[in-house]
């Protein structure tokens, strides 16, 4: 008889069991990693709450500390800021820390709505805000509450990195050059403007602004009409200084 | 540094003299320019302004000068607010406070003070030193005593009696009937 050396059932079996073994083994370790991380994530979730609850007041006092711990959090994947319930915001008051700035905010750029037709600079804002408050604040703080403020739909928004939208119009990007532009002196001539877009669109740009209450006139006998913008002419002008 | 807008920096703020073109902002704008002008007028205790000669309008610092039409705009803002109220051509007599508001004021102080059917002054109100420290009338210009009384007067809760000046005309009060 010819016998056929080869894959016998043995031979088979016996690869199969090593396999299952290679797996089963596979599964074990996988799962001994896994509740390992999952053992030092919980750790670490639990040591910055601890961290978190031990440091509390210094959180809400602290800007620079506030910045950097919200950071962490974002990090691994936490939003101290996102939900109004749970940990984050019942043991920490880090979301009332900027739901109550959120409603600040609110206020000032509805009290100051009809004299800048709800454009306000973030210097401004900071300005009442510590004024009104007592507690340090800062822009990014500010930044952060209007962040979460898009849920009121109510356009509130940061434009050009340095002012607060609070109606909810979009700006076109001529109008956005024209903010910019206006930026160092907190005022502007269709002149100005010119450097940067043709007369006609300039002059639009300008009539726009002043319909939508964000500028106003200024247009003295026998000088060409200027265009301010309250909010950021008084940063501008250093509150206290004249020109 | 920041600032906030108090009326020093209205006062500064080139556009404040010129009449806004959208209304929203002249609205504003008005508020603000009643404001400075109690103010001015506060300061500088003068109650009786002719609007194209009155300094609060101008602004040298700046070479600024609101303009004749906004210069009206503002006499009818205040006129409109119970602020002033015209006493001839182009002038206003200011109040410090709304005549109505310091007519409740007074009224209640009279009752507290057992004043009613009592016959008094202007003067006497204006200048009472001796019994009253809350007297609301104390140290108030005349004009805007007698202007509260004729409020009272209309509401039947006291009767003027006119003297030879307005220093002195006589109110006597009345119970609420």
């Amino acid at each position: 008889m010819h016998r056929r050396r080869g894959v016998g059932v043995a031979a088979v079996r016996k690869k199969q069991e090593t396999e299952t073994r290679y797996a089963s083994l596979a599964d074990k370790l996988e799962a001994t990693q896994e509740a390992h991380v999952a053992d030092v994530i919980s750790s670490f979730r639990s040591s910055l709450e601890d961290f978190a609850r031990k440091h509390k007041k210094k959180i809400r006092s602290d800007p620079l500390f506030r910045s950097r711990f919200t950071e962490m959090c974002y990090e691994i994947g936490v939003d101290p800021l996102q939900s109004s319930k749970g940990f984050w915001s019942e043991m920490l008051g880090v979301g009332d820390f900027f739901f109550e700035l959120g409603i600040k905010i609110v206020e000032l750029c509805a009290a100051t709505r009809s004299a800048n037709g709800g454009l306000m600079s973030l210097d401004e804002l900071e300005f009442h805000l510590i004024k009104s408050g007592g507690a340090k604040i800062t822009q990014d703080d500010i930044k952060r509450a209007i962040s979460k403020l898009d849920v009121l739909g109510d356009g509130f928004r940061v434009v050009n990195g340095t002012m607060v939208l609070s109606v909810p119009v979009e700006l076109n990007r001529d109008q956005t050059v024209a903010l910019n532009l206006a930026r160092t002196r907190g005022f502007l001539t269709a002149r100005h403007l010119q450097a940067k877009l043709n007369a006609e669109r300039a002059e639009e740009v300008l009539s726009n602004l002043l319909q939508a209450g964000f500028a106003w006139l200024d247009a003295p006998p026998g000088e060409a009409p200027a265009y301010y913008f309250p909010s950021i002419w008084l940063e501008a002008t250093g509150g206290g200084e004249s020109l | 540094m920041s600032g906030s807008w108090g009326l020093d920096e209205w006062h500064r703020f080139p556009p404040l003299f010129t009449l806004q073109p959208v209304e929203s902002i002249r609205q504003h704008q008005l508020a603000v320019w009643v404001d400075i002008v109690l103010a001015w007028a506060a300061e500088h205790n003068q109650w009786t302004i002719s609007l194209n000669e009155c300094a609060v309008f101008e602004n040298g610092d700046i070479g600024r000068r609101l303009s004749k039409q906004g210069i009206e705009a503002v006499g009818a803002a205040l006129v409109a607010d119970g602020r002033a109220e015209r006493t001839g051509a182009g002038q206003l007599e200011l109040f410090s406070e709304r005549p109505a508001d310091l007519a409740n004021r007074l009224y209640e102080w009279v009752e507290r003070s057992g004043m009613l059917g009592g016959v008094y002054t202007i003067f006497e109100l204006h200048d009472d030193k001796a019994t009253t420290p809350d007297n609301p009338c104390r140290g108030l210009d005349l004009g805007l005593i007698r202007r509260s009384l004729d409020f009272l007067e209309q509401d039947n809760r006291a009767e003027v009696f006119q003297g030879t000046a307005t220093r002195e005309d006589g109110v006597k009060f009345f119970p609420r009937s």
